[in-house]
């Protein structure tokens, strides 16, 4: 399965879980400051999927700073991402 | 042993098919679904399963007498999000619908609602759900007769995740993925600490994406260069560190909405310390 590194928070995973379903990422907080709030980074990539839009189809939250391919050097990004992205474009032209 | 079982005088009927009286001209349909051209058969499906096709088929009494028969398929995305399709209808009766999803593998991966709806655009009105139900193996979705089952009923699936791995110094952070909802049945990772000399103590904490709902850690120190593996799931009590394990107090069927998340906080985490990846046992609902 393909492995990916966030640019953002470095963290490495699978966008495929062992039965098929898709994993979305998303970056962790930054340490708590002096008052003890953990901020988000300013980069914080979250595939997680975002509202609906009326009749078209959601794309994911954030891309943040991207991903870097560890595993399948010719992928860009998550292949679900890739899919939904070209549904999405697909949605827009018929509009 | 047995007797030849004793028959009322009477019971049997004299001729086959004599008693019932049909009536051949302007029979009723036995369902209450008659549907004009301005109605649509709205099919949503919200899946989770890759590479599966649902197929819906109808099954209409036109009003020359005639019956017609469609079928439809549909290549959900799955990525638990709406999927849908509007079918235009013609007048008539609708007599059946059935839903059928293939390959069957996984159980409560995929939620089907066939509706009528009148209109089309923003001024869609729902006039009559149909069937509603999870596709699941051995079973089908079915009007009339069929179920009409909310999202959040039943007993969901069990999903089994590998988180990411963090950088080197970074938190753990699973986010609860949109169109779900996920009771917590078990999770477990391990922390390494790095030569740096410190005491860490790891928290967990669960946040609705922004305000902590829930937080818990634990009295013992990871000293450094060592490795700790931490576990806890559903209605789990809080216990001393035994040979390297601790495990953690969590509530009981805590249920968590999209966007919330379940992760680690950590007093004194260095520079240097690994998480692994978590793996999780996660019992998931559809939520559209």
């Amino acid at each position: 399965m393909p492995i990916f590194r966030c640019n953002a928070c470095k963290g490495t995973y699978s966008d495929t879980l062992r039965d098929g379903t898709v994993y979305m990422h998303a970056c962790p907080p930054l340490p708590p400051d002096e008052r003890g709030i953990e901020p988000e980074r300013e980069n914080k990539r979250d595939e997680t999927i975002g509202t609906a839009r009326g009749n078209l189809t959601p794309g994911i939250r954030s891309e943040g700073a991207g991903v870097t391919p560890v595993s399948h050097k010719q992928l860009s990004e998550p292949a679900w991402i890739t899919r939904l992205k070209k549904q999405i474009a697909k949605e827009e032209e018929e509009q | 042993m047995g007797s030849t079982p004793q028959v009322p005088e009477g019971a049997l009927p004299t001729a086959a098919g004599a008693l019932l009286k049909l009536q051949p001209h302007g029979a009723t349909p036995p369902v209450n679904a008659y549907v004009t051209q301005t109605q649509f058969l709205q099919i949503l499906v919200f899946n989770a399963i890759a590479n599966l096709t649902v197929t819906v088929y109808l099954q209409m009494l036109l009003p020359d007498g005639s019956i017609s028969q469609n079928a439809w398929n549909l290549t959900p995305s799955t990525t638990r999000s709406q999927n849908g399709l509007n079918v235009p209808l013609a007048e008539g009766f609708i007599l059946e619908v059935s839903v059928l999803s293939t390959p069957q593998q996984a159980l409560n991966r995929t939620f089907c609602k066939i509706s009528i709806i009148s209109g089309s655009g923003g001024g869609i009105n729902n006039s009559q759900v149909l069937c509603a139900g999870y596709l699941n193996k051995g079973t089908a979705l079915s009007y009339p007769n069929g179920p009409l089952i909310s999202m959040s009923d039943g007993a969901g699936a069990v999903v089994d995740v590998t988180g990411t791995t963090p950088g080197a110094g970074a938190e753990i952070s699973e986010t609860v993925p949109t169109g779900v909802i996920w009771t917590l049945k078990a999770f477990s990772f391990t922390l390494t600490a790095s030569a740096a000399v410190a005491n860490r103590f790891p928290n967990i904490t669960v946040d609705d994406g922004a305000n902590i709902v829930f937080a818990t850690g634990q009295g013992s120190a990871l000293a450094a260069s060592g490795t700790f593996r931490f576990s806890f799931g559903d209605n789990t009590q809080a216990v001393g560190v035994f040979n390297n394990f601790v495990v953690l107090g969590f509530p009981s069927a805590l249920r968590l909405m999209p966007g919330y998340r379940i992760r680690t906080s950590t007093t004194n985490l260095q520079a240097g310390d690994q998480y692994s990846a978590p793996q999780y046992l996660m019992q998931e609902w559809l939520f559209g």
